[in-house]
């Protein structure tokens, strides 16, 4: 049932791949935790983006506890996938919860990128000399949290 | 082992017979003092020609020769031979052994000849009987030193100059010094050789494949690979000598601000100057230090606080589908309660009351264990543990947001301080004509050393970018290999090749780890011991990193290596150096076998000169030092004089080039040349 303790491989997108390289040598921000991070920004504003060509690989089961719940959480809150935690074991779920998520981190990082790097982001990478990004994306989860819904 | 006496007849410059006898126990130090070019090395080569026979030392180059026989000796002698030798006395677990070793040379009009000539070794046993019959073959000896101090290992005892000189450095050259001197104490040169030759056989035979071949694909990936490989090598070496440009320009600018110091108004401004700085570094430091606790809240929270509307409609799901489970109660509560006939959660006694053991025995036998149970255990425990926490995590993250504004803030605000300060040394350093020169030179150097830092960190980058897009051109190219009908035997050959070298590499790796941990922390302890006290609490660590570089860490665990002076620099080298000494040693409270240290003290400054010289006594049996005339002056005279530890002091004069004297001279006579 716990499936991502599996082996799946999730994928980042080509276009991204430097925003993940960048801030996990520069900021020992992993892979996963970047993935996570994303995947519920875009799950939170609804936003969902085809990955056009594959980037990085890392496998599911790098994700902690904490992130698998919060992976979990994502799939049975999604309104299309719906509440339905039986179907966990069907291999055709998890071949479209992985696909949804990736589509939700690529939502999640053009959200980012739009909100957080702003200038920062040329398109292609993110700048170097710059060293405060992991602030920033606190930063604005923190006021994110903080705005009272409507 | 203890040298007792060394005396030398003809060798090197040292004309006629001379001698100098070792100090030992309480009072250990011997010092021989001579200003450059008097013959200060001319003791260390005798050293090494008496124990090992040696020609060249470290320094040398081998390929040059070196005369071992006196000019002087040779010219008087007009075409015929002149025998130069070195009488070594030393004792060893209680046995004295007398080692003498003969050099011949002649002189033919300017062409010098040089023969060995025989060696003799008496030994007298524990019991002070003397042989009288030498030992006279070469290999005989030669195991008999190397049983006391093996030949492998004696440079940990014996070091000149040049090692210390390199060690301080911050290229290459220090990496393989450091990795040389893990095998050399290990004994695990065989591995690395085996590991150097399984290298070379897997390019060799991966040549021998493409070439058989002929395969486009290939041959083309190959000459990506080998391409970037030629890149990473080109911009490695671009990266070494930028270091070294580094060390000379901090070594300027260190020399720069000595010199201005001397004006009094510009030494006050640059004390405050310093005294600032020391606060920017600590400021900075903690800045790092919260910015690594805001990446892990991020890390750790910044999903939950995303997703926190969505939890609650999870949890209640969740909570739903566990009401609906057939395991609600754990097998293993029921077991307990049917065992002991009391309910473990209630308390009710069973026996008494069969109706509630009837419940309890259904419960057992409709015991069905969900698969989603622990799942669903998971993910709401998550949740819970998240929801709880919210406020916490939303309080600590302000409050790191404010601290973090905070640091900044104070950046700036000493960032304008030193602007301040530098304006005024300029202002100072203008009105006098000889320092307005050297303030404009500092400016410089200090703006180069800025763009060296910047170059250097860039070049770092594209290394590691460089070295991630071999390696998956060489997966990429194996994945052709393998897809290769036609080569799949050379294909099997080169993983075979390639696992093998593998395993050495681990089962050196493993060695080696285990050998720089030891080294880290002897370096460590012997670091605290020698460095000035008030650097004490600055540096936490003296770390040998896994790729064989001596890292220096800062208090708060931050890498400073590249912050720390030229002087202490050159005692972070003693301290590997003597550690590496203390290692080869063996278990010992101290080592056993004489530290004999060539120009040890460069550029170390004063106070920590001190610290050096009252502590590396206690760490070793004998301390024999090779002093010139900068390194000892009246100052450091004094303070050898106050260990109570100094038991023998030479001076070598030159009578003429060619000539030198080596004279004793009475513990109270003063010696510097310098104030």
């Amino acid at each position: 049932m716990d499936f991502l303790m599996d082996q799946i491989l999730f994928y980042t997108s080509e276009k991204y791949e430097e925003v993940y390289i960048h801030l996990n040598t520069k900021f020992d921000v992993k892979y996963q935790d970047l993935f996570s991070i994303c995947a519920s920004i875009g799950f939170k504003n609804n936003r969902r983006s085809p990955i056009e060509t594959r980037g990085r690989e890392f496998r599911s089961n790098y994700f902690n506890t904490s992130q698998r719940a919060t992976i979990y959480s994502i799939l049975l809150g999604d309104p299309e996938l719906g509440k339905n935690i039986e179907q966990f074991d069907d291999n055709e779920f998890r071949r479209q919860a992985r696909k949804r998520l990736e589509e939700y981190a690529e939502g999640g990082m053009e959200i980012l990128i739009s909100e957080v790097f702003g200038n920062r982001w040329d398109g292609n990478k993110l700048d170097p000399n710059y060293s405060e990004y992991e602030i920033d994306i606190l930063g604005y989860i923190y006021s994110d949290a903080q705005a009272i819904p409507f | 082992m203890k040298l007792k006496k060394i005396a030398v007849n003809n060798f090197r410059q040292f004309y006629g017979q001379q001698e100098i006898i070792f100090a030992s126990g309480e009072q250990n130090i011997t010092i021989i003092f001579g200003e450059n070019g008097k013959g200060k090395t001319g003791i260390f080569r005798a050293l090494m020609f008496g124990l090992y026979g040696s020609t060249h030392i470290e320094q040398d180059n081998p390929k040059e020769k070196i005369h071992l026989v006196n000019f002087i000796a040779l010219e008087e002698a007009k075409n015929l031979p002149v025998e130069a030798e070195v009488q070594l006395q030393f004792e060893s677990k209680g046995k004295t052994y007398q080692l003498n070793r003969r050099i011949m040379g002649i002189k033919t009009g300017e062409i010098i000849k040089e023969r060995m000539s025989e060696v003799e070794l008496y030994i007298t046993d524990e019991n002070g009987n003397f042989s009288p019959d030498s030992i006279t073959d070469e290999d005989e000896i030669y195991r008999i030193i190397n049983d006391i101090l093996h030949a492998s290992i004696k440079d940990f005892f014996l070091f000149d100059a040049e090692k210390i000189e390199t060690l301080t450095k911050t290229d290459k050259s220090v990496k393989e010094e450091v990795k040389n001197g893990i095998v050399k104490l290990l004994h695990i040169d065989k591995l690395e050789e085996a590991i150097k030759l399984l290298n070379k056989l897997h390019a060799t035979e991966k040549r021998r494949l493409l070439q058989d071949s002929q395969n486009l694909d290939l041959n083309q990936k190959q000459n990506e690979i080998e391409a970037l490989a030629n890149e990473i090598t080109d911009l490695e070496e671009k990266v070494s000598l930028k270091e070294s440009n580094m060390l000379a320009c901090s070594t300027e600018i260190e020399e720069i601000e000595t010199k201005l110091a001397e004006n009094e108004d510009v030494r006050k401004i640059q004390d405050k100057y310093r005294e600032t700085k020391e606060r920017k570094t600590y400021e900075q430091r903690l800045l790092k230090a919260k910015k690594d606790e805001m990446k892990n809240l991020l890390v750790a929270n910044g999903p939950n606080l995303i997703l926190k509307d969505t939890y609650h409609s999870v949890k209640n799901y969740l909570d739903q589908v566990l009401v609906d489970q057939q395991d609600l109660i754990p097998i293993e509560v029921i077991e307990k309660s049917l065992n002991e006939l009391v309910c473990a959660c209630c308390g009710t006694n069973l026996e008494e009351n069969p109706k509630h053991k009837k419940q309890v025995e259904f419960l057992k036998e409709n015991f069905k264990r969900s698969n989603l149970t622990p799942l669903v255990s998971l993910v709401t425990s998550s949740i819970h543990d998240a929801q709880i926490s919210e406020e916490d995590q939303m309080r600590s993250i302000n409050k790191s947001l404010k601290e973090f504004r905070e640091i900044k803030n104070n950046i700036a605000a000493i960032d304008r301080q030193l602007d301040d300060f530098q304006a005024d040394i300029e202002n100072k350093a203008q009105e006098q004509e000889n320092l307005s020169h050297l303030e404009s030179t500092l400016k410089n150097k200090k703006n180069e050393l800025d763009e060296f830092r910047v170059d250097i960190s860039k070049m770092k980058d594209q290394i590691i970018e460089k070295e991630n897009n071999r390696k998956a051109k060489e997966k990429e190219f194996n994945r052709l290999l393998r897809q290769n009908e036609s080569l799949k035997v050379d294909a099997k050959v080169l993983e075979y090749i390639e696992g093998l070298k593998e395993q050495f590499e681990r089962v050196f790796v493993e060695y080696s780890d285990n050998m720089r941990l030891r080294l880290t922390e002897e370096a460590t302890s012997i670091f605290k011991l020698l460095i000035d006290s008030k650097d004490k609490e600055l540096i936490s660590k003296i770390d040998i990193n896994e790729k064989y570089e001596i890292e220096i860490i800062g208090w708060d665990q931050v890498n400073i290596t590249q912050d720390i002076s030229q002087g202490q620099r050159q005692v972070v080298a003693l301290s590997f150096i003597t550690s590496l000494a203390k290692v080869a040693a063996g278990d010992y409270t101290d080592i056993s076998f004489p530290l004999f240290m060539d120009t040890p003290f460069g550029r170390i400054s004063g106070t920590n000169r001190d610290q050096l010289i009252q502590n590396i006594p206690r760490l070793s049996s004998q301390w024999i030092l090779l002093l010139t005339d900068t390194e000892l002056s009246k100052t450091e005279e004094m303070e050898f004089k106050a260990t109570g530890k100094l038991g023998k002091w030479y001076r070598l004069d030159q009578i003429k080039t060619g000539h030198s004297e080596i004279v004793e001279l009475d513990l109270n006579e003063t010696i510097a040349t310098r104030g």
